[in-house]
């Protein structure tokens, strides 16, 4: 939020930065794979308080932490661009203007919120969908944007716009239905990502050069120690330095310790 | 070195306040906040980094007995605060021959919302609910759209003279008309003083590069005035941002529209009764079809939260042994009894459910313009006036609707 305050009222202008695409600018991806260190991880199922003729029909489960048992993969960790005080955002790779004004969908599904986590630009339009039979409301506890808490009636859909980027995920509940939780995270430029079910993901299209990102789980907060290939690696403060070359460029199969996640 | 100093500080302060009556009130440092932050992020401030955000505030906002506020080249800081008003708010208690009060503050809301306006003052942890924690600027009962809005001058001054019904917070009808609005004032000064602390809170731990970094490179002790500002300069905008809004509340206000003609009829209420229990409103989930908020629901409000994850209870003792409150539980209102802590006219009770109530699990309402399609599920504004209707009656009627008598012949709707 104050990042894009400052960069507004002073025009600051990053140093070192390509906020202008330069003629002949080269762009690569990022990718990572995130996986448990542990022993298989089973989530536990969530206490169920309220319309439970509906939700009991559902597991719903605790999504904290979301391992998948076929290959220890987890779900739903965020990576972004880190940007520094005064630092803006570079200007994005054409392809990312088809998805700049599209509709994010976050649904209302068997009593819990699908996705669970989701990414966000500050042009697009956040659905707050509600495919139960049940009624349900949705609040986001922004930061940056003033906070909301909608109903939203069985079947029923509500837009909203989220216009000011945030400085981490911000918290999405249920006011009805107090187990269930979910995250989005709102940026102003598109360069982030939130893992899938195999641990995996992808940053398109970062223009060459050295870039921080920040790496973020809900349980986890920043995650600052790994391991990759064997090496124990900090990343203090969960910021993740590299050199972003033509191509593909690969983080590693980034293993996440138990200790980690603990309470 | 910097502990050191603080010692060394604080013993000539209090040594001083000793010797020519100088209160010794301070601001306490939101540490509950700063731990929340740094378990979110799993960063640690240094002792220095702390310190800091406490002399930024102390530079820029003064102290209990000496409130100011820093001049913005983008937001009239005047427009929003008046400095006068606030120092009759302020200091120790006392008043002049002509009757002219100080110490307002201190003297009438400090004891339960504490001298930082964290709601933990002497009596606080005894209120129930709480003593309100203005330090987030997030207030529940506003006219005001949205609910990062702040209320306007007049929300506050009417809770004031209102108190809220309910609750541990009486009525101030009698104070002077000054004093009042001096309170006013200060319960805004410490929402933004408050909100910006939190600012500065986030701003550290999100940006520091490590331990030895700082959010100025100044000696507070040491270095003028204009340095310090200077140097502050490009923490401004925090301020800015966090202002402005208060500024524009008045802006803000949504106007009740007339109630329609019939609005309390029975035909209403009957249609009141039927979009209380229904999908789109879903009043009964929570508050039940007969609105007696007995529905098993475990929730808990914003400001608590922010400490307590319901999920993972034991985590709180950490946050209790910092100053935090006991976790309560929300309580979903009972409308039987007619106790609106916003007000139980039937234009406070429209917006309570229009506005929502912010920091709570109380949504707002989902509105549609008079114009919409039918397929648009949301509510118009004469549904909202009908939802009023059933409020207002289940607390004139309650039992009658609670046994179902009254329910059943004269509000068939028919």
């Amino acid at each position: 939020m104050s990042r894009f305050l400052l960069a507004l009222v002073f025009g600051v202008c990053a140093v070192g930065m390509g906020s202008i695409p330069a003629v002949g600018q080269q762009y690569g991806d990022l990718t990572a794979t995130f996986v448990y260190g542990g022993d298989p991880f089973v989530a536990s199922p969530l206490k169920i308080t309220s319309d439970k003729e509906f939700c009991d029909r559902f597991e719903v489960l605790d999504e904290t932490l979301v391992v998948n048992p076929q290959n220890q993969g987890i779900a739903n960790v965020f990576v972004w661009l880190f940007l520094g005080r005064g630092e803006q955002a570079p200007e994005p790779h054409p392809s990312y203007a088809e998805t700049a004004e599209d509709k994010i969908l976050l649904d209302n599904l068997e009593c819990r919120f699908d996705p669970h986590a989701l990414v966000l630009r500050t042009t697009q339009t956040l659905i707050l969908g509600n495919s139960d039979a049940i009624g349900h409301n949705c609040k986001i506890d922004t930061f940056a944007n003033p906070p909301i808490n909608y109903t939203i009636p069985a079947g029923g859909q509500l837009e909203h716009q989220l216009k000011m980027p945030e400085r981490l995920p911000a918290r999405v509940s249920c006011s009805i239905h107090p187990w269930m939780s979910g995250w989005v995270l709102v940026k102003d430029n598109p360069y982030m990502a939130v893992s899938d079910a195999d641990g995996k993901l992808e940053i398109k299209n970062v223009p060459v050069g050295t870039w921080t990102f920040q790496v973020w789980q809900q349980r986890a907060g920043y995650v600052n120690q790994v391991t990759i290939d064997g090496q124990p690696v900090e990343w203090v403060r969960g910021r993740l330095e590299i050199e972003i070359n033509p191509g593909t460029n690969d983080v590693g199969t980034v293993v996440l310790a138990p200790e980690l996640f603990a309470d | 070195m910097r502990k050191a100093t603080e010692f060394g500080v604080g013993l000539t302060l209090l040594l001083v306040a000793g010797g020519c009556g100088m209160s010794r009130y301070e601001f306490e440092p939101n540490r509950v906040y700063l731990r929340a932050q740094e378990n979110i992020t799993r960063v640690e401030l240094s002792p220095v980094q702390r310190q800091d955000i406490q002399d930024i505030l102390a530079f820029w906002f003064g102290t209990p007995d000496e409130p100011r506020f820093p001049a913005l080249a983008d937001v009239p800081m005047d427009e929003i605060l008046d400095l006068e008003l606030l120092q009759a708010a302020a200091g120790p208690v006392g008043s002049e021959e002509d009757g002219t009060n100080f110490g307002v503050y201190r003297r009438n809301c400090a004891v339960c919302h504490g001298i930082t306006g964290d709601g933990i003052g002497p009596a606080g942890a005894f209120l129930n609910p709480y003593a309100r924690d203005f330090r987030r600027g997030l207030f529940k009962y506003t006219s005001t759209l949205g609910p990062m809005t702040p209320p306007t001058d007049q929300d506050l001054r009417l809770l004031l003279e209102r108190g809220m019904p309910g609750t541990s917070m009486p009525s101030y009808q009698l104070l002077a008309d000054r004093d009042l609005d001096a309170l006013v004032q200060y319960v805004k000064y410490l929402a933004i003083r408050g909100s910006v602390e939190r600012a500065l809170i986030v701003e550290s731990v999100d940006h520091l590069r490590d331990a030895d970094d700082r959010l100025v490179d100044v000696d507070f002790d040491r270095d003028s005035p204009e340095r310090i500002a200077a140097a502050l300069a490009e923490l401004t905008p925090l301020i800015s941002f966090l202002a402005r809004p208060w500024l524009d509340a008045p802006s803000r206000v949504v106007e009740v529209p007339p109630r329609p003609e019939g609005w309390d009829s029975s035909e209403a209420v009957a249609r009141g009764r039927e979009l209380f229990a229904g999908q789109v409103a879903n009043c009964a989930t929570c508050h039940g079809d007969d609105g007696r908020g007995d529905v098993d629901t475990v929730d808990y409000d914003d400001w608590t939260k922010e400490y307590f994850d319901p999920q993972n209870p034991r985590r709180v003792h950490e946050y209790l042994a910092l100053g935090a409150l006991k976790p309560r539980e929300m309580v979903t209102r009972n409308l039987q009894w007619g106790i609106f802590r916003g007000g139980s006219e039937p234009e406070d009770v429209y917006q309570r459910i229009f506005h929502g109530i912010p920091g709570t699990p109380m949504p707002a309402a989902p509105i549609k313009d008079a114009d919409a399609p039918a397929t648009d599920l949301r509510l118009t504004t004469d549904d909202l006036w009908d939802l009023v209707a059933y409020v207002l009656f289940l607390s004139s009627s309650g039992d009658l609707v609670a046994n179902g008598s009254v329910a059943s012949s004269n509000v068939s709707g028919q």
